[in-house]
């Protein structure tokens, strides 16, 4: 077993070394998230958003106020030739003063996930919706939110 | 030593089995002092008929903007000009409020200090048209909101206002908030004005407390020209 793992160990030494040769001498594997698309207007990674909106409200209930948020797309800069996922989670939205917070059950996104099974590079996802319920104890005013963006092959 | 090597195995398979996710954190500003009127889905938002001996239904904020949407922008007044304070309770959304003639009123004092107070100052006649709103709770931060007929041939109007704290009230007609002559009577606040001539058929009276949690009462006094 010892020769064994010692070979194992020799054999996997050289695998790496080899793969650091091959990725260098041949096409690496991308796969990231290019630019986040609101409304035809692309944002880098990481960048805020100036041009979400509330695009207009729907009554649930009496209790109940949905607010639907502008629609997000999600472009990618891949080689990849296997399925991709990318997933999308509505993460807070806060009061800017910090007097409210939204709880995270009121904020959703509408698909969470899309997959894009023939991947080619700069494939744009369809739209993520943000939904926003508005309960009657909400404090009106200006509010700061983010979505979070991941991205995983299959 | 198997461990090991199991070890050594998945550390060699797993990042050829699954791709290293790559993330983007975005973040946004949105006002949400400016929310449409929203449309109204929904079916078991409580109304009241009328005004019944004073009572006051409370309903909520889904029903509020689906109400008032009704009665010509007076959602988005409201929702610009409320920043910061979180909608309270509403009536006469459904159905808006009807002022009354003071032979059709009946209420028990009891239970309506403040209504009390306020009713003792209210000019007594038959020829005039009477909105009342009995002893209320307010919450600290939040607005009330109370729609209401605008009574035919009526467009004088008091308001009596009694309160614990500071309150603020105001009438709104065709999304403008009306002029009014404001005197302090003994901790009472009694405002004066003239509904100018409108189509609208209904107004709105928003309560307004930036204090904490109190309760009030308000009689609004409609008279002939």
């Amino acid at each position: 077993m010892k020769k064994i793992l010692i070979i194992l160990l020799i054999f996997t030494g050289q695998s790496v070394f080899c793969a650091d040769q091959i990725l260098s001498t041949t096409l690496p594997q991308v796969m990231e998230i290019e630019k986040i698309i609101v409304e035809n207007i692309e944002y880098n990674r990481d960048d805020p958003m100036p041009n979400m909106n509330i695009k207009d409200s729907t009554n649930v209930d009496a209790n109940t106020i949905t607010l639907r948020l502008s629609p997000v797309k999600v472009q990618l800069h891949t080689n990849s030739s296997t399925p991709i996922s990318v997933n999308a989670t509505f993460k807070e939205l806060k009061h800017t003063s910090g007097i409210y917070n939204f709880n995270p059950s009121n904020l959703l996104i509408k698909p969470s996930t899309y997959t894009i099974n023939d991947p080619y590079d700069h494939v744009i996802t369809d739209i993520f919706t943000p939904y926003v319920n508005v309960k009657p104890d909400t404090i009106l005013g200006s509010y700061r939110g983010s979505i979070l963006f991941t991205l995983g092959g299959l | 030593m198997k461990k090991l090597l199991i070890f050594i195995l998945v550390f060699l398979i797993c990042p050829l089995a699954f791709g290293t996710p790559q993330t983007s954190l975005n973040s946004f500003e949105i006002p949400i002092d400016a929310v449409p009127p929203g449309t109204d889905n929904s079916t078991n938002s409580k109304h009241s008929n009328g005004l019944s001996d004073g009572a006051v239904t409370a309903i909520t904020l889904g029903s509020v903007f689906g109400g008032l949407s009704a009665i010509g922008g007076l959602g988005w007044y409201l929702t610009k000009h409320n920043s910061g304070l979180a909608c309270g309770c509403a009536c006469g959304v459904k159905t808006p409020l009807k002022p009354i003639f003071l032979k059709d009123f009946c209420t028990d004092f009891s239970k309506n200090k403040a209504l009390e107070k306020a009713f003792a100052l209210i000019d007594k006649s038959e020829n005039k048209k009477y909105l009342f709103i009995t002893d209320m709770k307010i919450k600290e931060k939040s607005y009330n909101t109370v729609i209401f007929e605008i009574p035919q041939n009526m467009p004088n109007f008091k308001i009596i206002q009694v309160a614990e704290g500071q309150l603020n009230s105001k009438l709104i007609v065709s999304n403008t908030e009306i002029p009014v002559k404001t005197n302090l009577n003994n901790k009472v606040i009694i405002k004066q004005g003239k509904i100018p001539e409108t189509k609208e058929q209904n107004a709105a009276l928003v309560i307004e407390n930036y204090k904490t949690e109190q309760i009030y009462a308000i009689i609004i006094e409609f008279s002939p020209s």
